[in-house]
């Protein structure tokens, strides 16, 4: 039985389309996968773009137990998945997404937004454009590891649980540093939650020397 | 004919002794209060509300009200205006003639000036340390009280030590272009320390050391056919409250 299961059942499961798609667990308000309009149970596949729009978001959640929220006003792409590594990679296009790792899974979650990657060693992070500089990056974890890296450095800053960094316009990541606020975020990825939706802005809680007066 | 020349002598002297003249450099060290609001309306559009109260030792008590709109044009840049009410200011015609041979710094703490201020400002992260901004505000300042024009640099960095705690170092000068002899009649270096107590509030100490200059008196140089130049060394320190809506 462990035979058949171990070369038969488990590389067809592996091969299987349902390995490298998401299924959509809620969807509240306007939410679309590539141009269709969604539903819960719809599934999110491979090269697709999952698009969200005003008051709206989407929980999706992956067989290997990765589950994410899109937020409002964002747009994130599966764009690769690498089977025989185990490697997930998706793309933010727009706006913000959560992202969860069953930690007891060795699948590999990565996160691209424009220059900027992050590989995921750890299990939830929050990953965000800036609403002011859409070029900027924004990232937090809660917790586990994430290491990122933008376009413009040459070794990656590893971010530990509770600290955030920015990458402005995608270049240099700040050093990463204890945000309290990480908590203010709404991290829950319950499907039965009465409350989803993320009102806490990341960048609301950065001193952004730019944005910011201090005259 | 010995006695009448040892009174026109001891007349003069005393004179001279007793006389104020030309005014002299000074040192002072003063206190201050500054309470700031800005009000975010939209992506582009900030409005703010800055009042500030300064204790001074030896020139005259000072307060302001300034009221700002600022307009970001692009992701580096902003222009603006503010409106400028100012009590206790000390310009070159201060210095006024009481009487023969006696002249005094008059208190202007009850004098209100309107002051006139487009800027343009610019921001940039360095991009070595991006924790840190490099910023350059150029005021232009026309005074409707006495009709002075000047040009206002303030440039300097702005470091995020912490999502807590910011410093802000920045220099000062102001070069007037329709008065004073000087080319710069202001230097000044200002250092402040700003702790995040919510998302709304800053609250920290700062310093100020600052250089003044004054000459030219009109009413000076007609009735004593002279020129002067005086410094006022200024050492503030003081609370800042900036308050973000």
């Amino acid at each position: 039985m462990k035979l058949l299961i171990t070369f038969f059942i488990l590389p067809l499961l592996l091969a299987s389309p349902a390995f490298s798609q998401g299924q959509i667990l809620k969807v509240i308000g306007s939410v679309n996968i590539s141009g269709k309009v969604a539903k819960s149970g719809d599934y999110f596949k491979l090269s697709q773009t999952l698009t969200t729009g005003p008051k709206s978001l989407a929980l999706v959640r992956f067989a290997s137990g990765s589950t994410l929220k899109v937020n409002e006003n964002s747009s994130l792409k599966l764009e690769q998945v690498l089977k025989k590594k185990k490697v997930r990679i998706f793309r933010l296009l727009k706006g913000s997404s959560f992202f969860k790792k069953d930690p007891k899974k060795e699948e590999k979650l990565q996160v691209r937004a424009k220059n900027v990657s992050m590989g995921v060693r750890g299990t939830e992070f929050f990953v965000s454009f800036g609403k002011e500089s859409i070029d900027d990056v924004y990232m937090c974890v809660r917790s586990g590891k994430v290491i990122i890296k933008g376009a413009k450095q040459k070794k990656v800053t590893l971010v530990k649980a509770g600290e955030g960094v920015v990458v402005p316009k995608g270049l240099v990541s700040s050093k990463p540093r204890p945000l309290p606020w990480t908590k203010d975020l709404n991290w829950s990825l319950d499907p039965k939650a009465k409350e989803l939706e993320n009102k806490a802005s990341i960048e609301e809680s950065y001193q952004d020397p730019i944005e910011r007066d201090y005259d | 004919m010995t006695k009448s020349f040892f009174i026109v002598l001891a007349l003069t002297l005393s004179t001279n002794i007793f006389a104020v003249v030309k005014p002299v450099n000074e040192e002072a060290t003063n206190t201050s209060l500054s309470l700031n609001a800005f009000i975010k309306h939209s992506k582009r559009w900030t409005t703010s509300i800055q009042a500030r109260l300064q204790d001074n030792e030896v020139q005259s008590k000072e307060k302001s009200l300034q009221l700002g709109l600022r307009y970001k044009l692009a992701s580096n840049w902003k222009i603006g205006f503010f409106l400028k009410r100012e009590y206790g200011l000390r310009h070159n015609e201060d210095w006024k003639w009481l009487g023969p041979a006696n002249y005094k710094w008059i208190d202007t703490e009850d004098r209100g000036e309107t002051s006139l201020i487009p800027f343009v400002q610019y921001k940039a992260r360095l991009p070595f340390k991006t924790d840190m901004a490099f910023k350059f505000r150029l005021n232009y300042q026309h005074n409707t009280f006495n009709e002075q024009e000047d040009i206002h640099i303030r440039s300097g960095f702005i470091n995020i030590l912490s999502p807590d705690f910011t410093m802000i170092n920045q220099i000062n000068i102001i070069i007037p272009t329709n008065y004073s002899q000087r080319f710069i009649t202001y230097y000044g270096y200002y250092f402040s320390v700003g702790w995040q107590i919510n998302r709304h509030l800053t609250l920290g100490p700062e310093v100020r050391f600052n250089q003044k200059f004054w000459n030219e008196s009109v009413s000076f140089r007609l009735r004593e056919n002279d020129t002067y130049e005086v410094k006022l060394n200024n050492f503030d320190y003081g609370i800042v409250l900036n308050s973000y809506f």
